[in-house]
């Protein structure tokens, strides 16, 4: 395997006496997507910011590129890009004037490539950052960091505040990332979103590390919901293996551990007014997870 | 360091820079013509009978150099409005250092963009002086256009009030290293502020006391105990005089700068609220 590209070892932070984070080792490795999950205050944002050298680990040790990300954390920069969960910009300037800034400013920073981003996601670059959305504040922030020329991302909710459409763009820009060999890390709490992306994932409660780990195929489940159409009142006999719960009156549903192809062939012989078909993997791993933990 | 954090700093510091220094001008320019105004014979017989001594203390040179257009125009370096602004002008400039970007979620964009946080500071700090060089200098241009326009009626040499220039330069500069190593240390910009201010409050008042008390030791618990511009324009040796009370203003004040690297380089950056 390769060399990691961002590395924790035995990380941990803590703010008097607030464990914040704790015994957090951790591997990033090139071309790899690790999403990161977490209820809240669970330390995503810290183990993040720490890469980002902008805390100070108390104990244990944060690498990227194998430099300290405290004591040489302007080095640090030339091989990582990141977004805060919370983007507050330059608030008097306009988008165009923020990515000139820090596009300039950044030693791996490429301005036309940010203002040609930005233009693709539909961003007025002429606004000022005062007088923008959230989501427009989001996007402009994306473009920037997306734009690095830069091994690795990380990346702290990223598509906090971005509409359907954004998000799905931004989602399938980073997707395309890990084609180009470079690494992401992002933290979420859209599951489904993690699920889509990530290669690995990692999952933190309470400050620790409690699962790290492939979202493996053989694991993939499905919740299917159906609404029947008004009037159908014929009974259910899905295939074997598939379980089938009453929700409401003309609503059931599924979990199946694969699509098969006859449990679609029956799905096709309902009058079925509404198929909404989920992922489940992650969702059951997740809970499993902090069920766990609480318990 | 980055061209573009300088160009940065710049933008960040003259809107207020230029405003300072243009009312800083404008009046040092009014006070002389105010001063050509002014029956300095009445003057001297009203301070003399009208205010009693320990009001008479509060005046920063002896009764009979105020008399003088001299001594009237030098006062212009005292007065109230010159030393709120530079005050004003150091605290807001000093607040915006750290906390002030630290709070508005600015700082750690500069910070996860390749910037050092000893080139962050060291750029801030040191278009500030430049700036906080132009405040002051504008004062005194002010002074030196109101003498070559308006006639006193005696001949003074503009270059008289330039200890008092470094003198004024020398608080700001304090005011404004103080200010600093407080945001360094801080998270919100308005608790520096509120700090700073409390202070400042605190010494003016004790200035103000060992004037008019027989404490007069108190003046040494002040910094406004070292800020005598006034007075050094009339002194036989000014520049001795000027660099016995500026110099360990600089000092301190370069003390408190090399504090906030201290205190920056060792910080959390927290995420912005």
């Amino acid at each position: 395997m390769s060399e990691p590209i961002a590395c924790t070892h035995e990380l941990a932070k803590c703010y008097g006496t607030l464990t914040a984070l704790e015994d957090c080792t951790l591997e990033v490795h090139p071309g790899e997507v690790l999403g990161l999950l977490g209820p809240n205050g669970a330390g995503k944002t810290t183990l993040l910011r720490i890469w980002a050298g902008l805390i100070r680990p108390s104990r244990g040790q944060a690498r990227i590129a194998g430099l300290d990300c405290w004591y040489q954390a302007a080095a640090v920069h030339r091989h990582l890009g990141y977004l805060p969960g919370e983007v507050r910009l330059f608030r008097r300037m306009s988008g165009q004037a923020v990515l000139e800034l820090l596009g300039k400013l950044h030693p791996r920073g490429n301005v036309a490539a940010a203002v040609e981003l930005a233009r693709r996601w539909e961003l007025d670059l002429s606004c000022r950052v005062d007088r923008a959305s959230s989501g427009m504040r989001q996007k402009l922030a994306l473009a920037h960091v997306c734009s690095l020329n830069v091994p690795l991302l990380v990346l702290d909710e990223p598509t906090a505040n971005l509409d359907p459409d954004a998000r799905a763009q931004v989602l399938h820009y980073l997707r395309g990332l890990r084609s180009e060999g470079k690494a992401v890390v992002f933290s979420s709490h859209v599951l489904s979103e993690v699920e889509q992306v990530s290669d690995r994932v990692a999952i933190l409660y309470q400050g620790r590390l409690r699962y790290v780990g492939a979202l493996e195929q053989s694991r993939r489940s499905y919740r299917i919901r159906l609404r029947l159409a008004a009037g159908a009142n014929q009974t259910l006999r899905p295939p074997p293996e598939c379980p089938l719960r009453r929700r409401g009156s003309r609503q059931w549903e599924l979990e199946v551990p694969r699509l098969q192809p006859e449990l679609l062939r029956w799905l096709a012989t309902l009058p079925v007014e509404e198929v909404q078909v989920q992922p489940l993997a992650l969702e059951q791993l997740y809970r499993q997870v902090i069920r766990q933990e609480k318990t | 360091m980055n061209a573009a954090l300088w160009r940065h700093a710049w933008r960040e510091n003259w809107p207020l820079g230029t405003g300072m220094a243009t009312l800083l001008l404008a009046y040092h320019l009014l006070f002389v013509w105010m001063v050509s105004l002014v029956d300095l014979g009445y003057l001297g017989t009203f301070l003399r009978f009208g205010l009693r001594l320990p009001l008479q203390n509060l005046l920063p040179i002896p009764l009979e150099q105020v008399t003088t257009s001299r001594g009237m125009v030098s006062l212009a370096w005292m007065d109230a409005v010159p030393v709120l602004l530079f005050s004003a002008w150091a605290v807001a400039r000093g607040s915006d250092a750290v906390s002030g970007p630290l709070d508005r979620g600015e700082l750690e964009w500069l910070l996860t963009a390749g910037v050092s946080r000893c080139g962050f500071l060291a750029a801030q700090i040191a278009v500030a002086c430049a700036w906080s060089m132009l405040v002051v200098g504008a004062g005194w241009v002010g002074t030196l256009l109101g003498l070559w326009w308006i006639d006193l009626g005696e001949t003074i040499r503009p270059g008289t009030f330039l200890p008092a220039v470094v003198n004024t330069w020398g608080v700001t500069f304090f005011l404004y290293a103080f200010t600093v190593l407080v945001s360094a240390a801080g998270r919100y910009r308005r608790y520096t502020v509120g700090v700073v201010g409390a202070v400042y409050a605190v010494q003016l008042i004790l200035k103000v006391v060992a004037r008019m008390s027989p404490w007069k030791w108190l003046a040494g618990l002040t910094f406004f105990g070292a800020f005598e511009p006034a007075w050094l324009v009339h002194q036989e040796h000014p520049w001795w005089e000027c660099a016995k009370y500026t110099l360990p203003l600089v000092g301190l004040g370069a003390a408190f700068l090399l504090l906030a690297f201290w205190a920056l380089q060792r910080r959390d950056v927290p995420a912005a609220l």
